[in-house]
């Protein structure tokens, strides 16, 4: 799962990724699929990761697809956006106004179009899941709110997402809902990008009709910071610990281990670690992203 | 070896009484039928929160008559709850006991990794003091927006207006028990049907101004009692 020698992203040095996904503790005892997912790519010398959170309530019946299709979104919008030959200090100040104004909309739309396809492919009125879980909807709130659903299909897909983009001069970080992207920096400051207190179970989402405007983007040029380490997470992670100090640990601890036992190590047990956290913890689906800096792993690197 | 990172932690999820104890609850018996309520209610209580070990669940109880005070303060694990009873006299302080709730849901233990704190409110009048600023000081905090509530009128005199203000949602009404056998059922599906759904942490699409918690629907009232020489009619 991580990145071969020869994907690795050409740069002022390499990166390496690994991450995973697995069903919640509580997805589990109520017969509920993981709706998480993550997709990551490299190309041209580009690495993109993506992370998302399908929302688990009943309206959101479709939501472990949303979540599918938002990575798939994220990852060909991303990878295209910076596909712009050599890159040159001058072009940045022009990429990162382009980046602001255009991008977001564009991985929605991207994400609405798979959407339509998958709905219009797939017919609520054809599918007797979907037509169950309408049914039960109806049950609980009233036919009203079935309608709005049924009007609205693409509510039904409604996820978050995360992601983490690496060039050869910059990284790209982008947060649309709850989750976390988790940045060490070079001089040791631990930070969560766009973090923001969330109270309750109400996301921002894909879904939204504004969603684009709900998206919190940031372009850093590496001379100006330069990342050792990221971790996109989403929530049902870090609501498995205790408090932030507990959470924070982990950025710590996953260098270590990687350091001592390499990410093949990782890689192997990443799967188990994330469910036993889940049980011990919030009982969510977990999805966990780790990018590391290769830096981090050079003898003389200060 | 260990897991990657400090302490795991199941999810908390405060769950608060509110509790009337003006005069007018001893009349017909409201007091001990509530007292009753609660008591009937805590085995089913407990399952709930054994079938979701992700969730920790803590109880709390504050009443107000003639101003306002908890009745268990110190959040207790709903494995050790257990309910004193209470007794009733005075007026009905409700604005002093939003504001007393409020001081509790702003406090250093409601972190937002907590699941929404449920909160129920059961009244059988009018406030007598200034509910507004209560309500308004309950409202203004995240956790006091976001919290399940509801609430349960006791007979024909309760305020339906303010209880209506206090739930803050269209799609949620007041209960309105007219009996002890309503009154227990409703106290039963506050404490076992919301805390199962509050408990679930799944989460919404923030697409809507209600989206919160998806609540189960609403119990309906029972009307056979009349034979039935053990139901209190308020």
């Amino acid at each position: 799962m991580f990145v071969q020698d020869e994907d690795k992203v050409k740069g002022i040095k390499d990166w390496i990724v690994t991450g995973a996904s697995i069903k919640g503790a509580n997805h589990g005892r109520r017969g509920l699929p993981n709706q998480d997912a993550i997709k990551w790519e490299t190309e041209n010398g580009n690495l993109v990761m993506a992370v998302s959170d399908g929302h688990g309530s009943l309206k959101h019946f479709r939501s472990e697809i949303g979540s599918k299709l938002a990575v798939k979104a994220a990852v060909e919008i991303m990878l295209e956006e910076v596909d712009v030959g050599n890159l040159t200090d001058d072009m940045l100040n022009k990429i990162k106004t382009r980046v602001k104004d255009k991008l977001p909309q564009r991985i929605v739309n991207q994400w609405r179009d798979k959407v339509k396809e998958h709905y219009q492919n797939n017919l609520f009125s054809l599918d007797r899941v979907a037509q169950a879980k309408l049914m039960k909807l109806e049950e609980e709130k009233g036919i009203a709110k079935r309608k709005k659903i049924e009007d609205n299909y693409i509510k039904a897909y409604g996820a978050t997402l995360l992601i983490v983009l690496i060039t050869e001069k910059f990284s790209l970080y982008f947060q649309l809902g709850d989750g976390n992207i988790s940045i060490l920096a070079e001089d040791g400051k631990k930070m969560l990008f766009a973090a923001e207190e969330q109270f309750g179970p109400a996301t921002n989402s894909l879904c939204m009709s504004e969603a684009s405007n709900k998206v919190k983007i940031s372009l850093i040029p590496f001379s100006e910071e330069l990342p050792l380490f990221i971790l996109l997470s989403t929530d049902g992670y870090i609501n498995s610990f205790r408090n932030d100090k507990d959470y924070f640990k982990v950025i710590d601890d996953f260098i270590d281990l990687a350091k001592h036992h390499g990410i093949e190590y990782i890689n192997e047990n990443l799967s188990q670690w994330l469910e036993k956290t889940s049980q011990q913890g919030s009982g969510d689906d977990i999805t966990l992203g780790l990018v590391y800096n290769q830096n981090l792993f050079d003898e003389d690197y200060k | 070896m260990p897991l990657p990172g400090g302490e795991l932690a199941k999810r908390e999820l405060h769950f608060f009484w509110l509790t009337d104890c003006s005069g007018s609850m001893s009349i017909n018996g409201k007091i001990q039928s509530l007292n009753n309520a609660i008591r009937e209610a805590i085995p089913e209580m407990k399952k709930v929160a054994a079938e979701n070990p992700n969730a920790e669940l803590l109880v709390r109880a504050l009443k107000f008559s003639d101003g306002a005070e908890w009745h268990i303060e110190d959040a207790v694990s709903v494995e050790d709850f257990s309910w004193e009873d209470l007794e009733a006299d005075g007026v009905t302080d409700l604005g002093e006991a939003l504001s007393l709730l409020a001081g509790k849901l702003d406090s250093a233990e409601m972190t937002n990794r907590g699941l929404p704190p449920v909160i129920v409110l059961v009244s059988d009048g009018q406030p007598t003091d200034d509910f507004e600023s209560g309500l308004e000081e309950l409202l203004s905090l995240p956790w006091g927006q976001k919290a399940v509530k509801i609430a349960i009128a006791i007979g024909d005199d309760a305020d339906m207006d303010v209880l209506n203000k206090f739930i803050d949602n269209p799609e949620l009404e007041p209960l309105k028990a007219n009996n002890s056998e309503e009154l227990t059922a409703y106290i039963k599906w506050a404490s076992t049907e919301v805390v199962k759904s509050a408990s679930t942490g799944s989460s919404e699409g923030a697409v809507e101004e209600s989206d919160n918690v998806a609540l189960p629907a609403q119990p309906q009232p029972h009307s056979d009692t009349d034979d039935d020489s053990d139901v209190d009619v308020f």
